[in-house]
């Protein structure tokens, strides 16, 4: 069951990313600091648009909660550093378990509720999580949050930290790939496409949507965990519905159903965040008008607009022959 | 004579309505059985409750000796019974292939495994099923692109990936052309000898029932009011009164 056969996975997508992988390599030499620091960022925050992107794009969940997932990996990982001493990596471990417990609590209650029910529940757990960590002053911190999350003396460097995210990043997208090419990740684009009929194929459809709910509450998790040793501490907002948020635009920005949509929208995000805040501090609005005429003109997101213009150019091949 | 379903007192109340009003049904293994009444007799909402998706008020569900009254949808379908909709139902921006493929990885309990690539799992049962539908030429279509005869077609097609026993069937022939609707009860015909497939099915098309069905259970305002063969049904004063000869129905 768990021997992975690399012989399906098409050779089109293998020399794609591996390409971008060794180009990712290079940007990390040639780089300046500052911009090194940006694609850190960027590569972070493509694990979280991701984590969205298996509820939305690839279940039909539509989850404004992916921050609280985010914030108990973070915690997690923070109070085992500071609290406990243990080892980094161990720490790291403990976040991801930490998020993944939670996930499985709160989806457990989310995955009983459809539709917009859903979405508002997602959203609960979201500013409950927030208020937690907010006003549990003698373990979170609160609003102070919990300072000086450093790295080992090897990944302090700013390059150094890049090419270890990358690599997370690579080993994370590579296992996201195979997840939604498997016969699970199938059976959740049935229950998007059709819940009442994938029933009756004999899915469980409650069941899988948990799993979905889950693995995703890892993925954010972990993306929590890097970003906050990105920025050396954690603050309970970065559970909020605002950074919530975040991830859904992210990855309706760059296509919630593509396999590179959430790099595409993530990248877009934090080089905004980056550039557009250094000319006015109006750049929410940027983003608003960006979301916008998203959801106008390309509901497919980037990628969506991007495949459906080799399809439409396919086709009219195919009728002018 | 082998029993295949049986359904005992089944009942289902709406409100003041009591839409199926203590059906015995008897399904013999092998057996191509037909469900008719006008509308509103109660026929959709039958196969809602022997497949659970919706529950009774009253009654029992029996396939094959098991009680499977109130056992979950997915469950039911695991034990060899699948069924079509009434208004078409498959999955839209899904293609043929992995519409169908997944029934079968389905039914062979793949569908929970995440490190298996699907594209060559189960794929030569996944064409052999396309292609005995006739949609062979439309194997990576997306389902909402085909026509309506197709996706009635594409639906079967779902189902049968089950490896079912038993199909139900509601109105597999409608919205069809008489073209379209006679390779279908062609098709109905071949399974049925081919697999041994247990078929029960809902028509509103007499020419379709009287020309597959073995035999024939008659539904009227929630109740059931013969059984038999359809020589039989022709010859019944009731039937004949309550349906077949009022045209209008």
């Amino acid at each position: 069951m768990f021997g992975v056969d690399t012989a399906n996975i098409k050779p089109m997508t293998l020399v794609v990313g591996l390409s971008v992988l060794v180009v990712m390599v290079g940007l990390g030499f040639v780089l300046d600091t500052f911009s090194v620091q940006v694609l850190t960022e960027a590569l972070i925050m493509s694990l979280f648009a991701m984590s969205f992107a298996l509820l939305y794009g690839h279940t039909g969940l539509l989850s404004f909660g992916q921050g609280a997932y985010f914030a108990f990996g973070a915690y997690g990982f923070a109070l085992a550093l500071t609290k406990l001493h243990l080892p980094f990596f161990l720490c790291i471990l403990i976040g991801i378990f930490a998020a993944g417990v939670w996930a499985w609590i709160m989806g457990y209650l989310c995955v009983r509720l459809s539709g917009i029910y859903f979405a508002i529940m997602t959203v609960v757990v979201s500013q409950c999580t927030f208020y937690i960590l907010f006003q549990w002053y003698s373990v979170t911190g609160g609003d102070n949050g919990i300072q000086g999350l450093l790295p080992p003396e090897f990944l302090v460097n700013a390059r150094h930290y890049y090419l270890f995210i990358l690599l997370v990043v690579a080993l994370a997208s590579a296992v996201f790939y195979i997840i939604v090419n498997s016969p699970f990740g199938l059976s959740l684009k049935c229950i998007r496409e059709n819940i009442v009929r994938s029933t009756f194929v004999g899915i469980k459809t409650r069941n899988h949507m948990h799993k979905a709910f889950i693995l995703s509450g890892l993925l954010a998790g972990l993306a929590g965990i890097l970003f906050c040793i990105h920025t050396r501490s954690v603050v309970p907002q970065i559970a909020n519905w605002q950074s919530s948020g975040n991830a859904v635009f992210m990855g309706i920005l760059g296509g919630a159903s593509s396999t590179l949509g959430p790099f595409l929208g993530a990248l877009i995000w934090v080089l905004l965040d980056a550039f557009v805040s250094g000319y006015t501090e109006r750049w929410p609005l940027v983003i608003g008008l960006i979301l916008f005429a998203i959801t106008f003109f390309a509901p497919g997101g980037l990628m969506g607009m991007i495949s459906s213009y080799f399809t439409k150019r396919t086709r009219r091949r195919i009728t002018e022959t | 004579m082998d029993i295949m379903l049986r359904t005992e007192n089944l009942m289902k109340r709406f409100g003041g309505v009591t839409a199926v009003d203590g059906v015995d049904l008897e399904i013999r293994k092998g057996e191509i059985h037909a469900v008719i009444g006008p509308n509103g007799a109660g026929k959709s909402t039958l196969f809602n409750l022997i497949t659970n998706y919706i529950e009774p008020s009253a009654g029992k569900v029996y396939f094959k000796d098991e009680d499977i009254t109130n056992i979950d949808a997915s469950a039911i379908c695991k034990k060899g019974i699948a069924r079509s909709f009434q208004l078409t139902n498959i999955y839209p921006k899904l293609t043929v292939f992995e519409s169908v493929q997944m029934s079968l990885l389905s039914h062979r309990g793949w569908s929970n495994n995440l490190f298996r690539s699907t594209r060559s799992l189960l794929k030569e049962e996944t064409e052999a099923i396309i292609e005995m539908v006739g949609l062979k030429g439309s194997r990576d279509v997306m389902g909402e692109l085909l026509p309506h005869g197709d996706k009635k077609r594409l639906e079967l097609a779902i189902t049968l990936g089950n490896e079912p026993e038993l199909l139900l069937m509601d109105e597999p022939t409608a919205g069809m052309s008489p073209d379209e609707t006679w390779q279908t009860v062609g098709l109905i015909n071949q399974l049925a000898m081919e697999k041994g497939l247990t078929v029960l099915f809902t028509e509103h098309d007499m020419d379709v029932v009287f020309d597959i069905a073995d035999r024939i259970s008659v539904l009227y305002y929630g109740q059931l009011i013969f059984k038999g063969t359809p020589e039989e049904a022709q010859g019944s004063q009731r039937v004949k009164e309550c349906y077949l000869g009022d045209s209008s129905c």
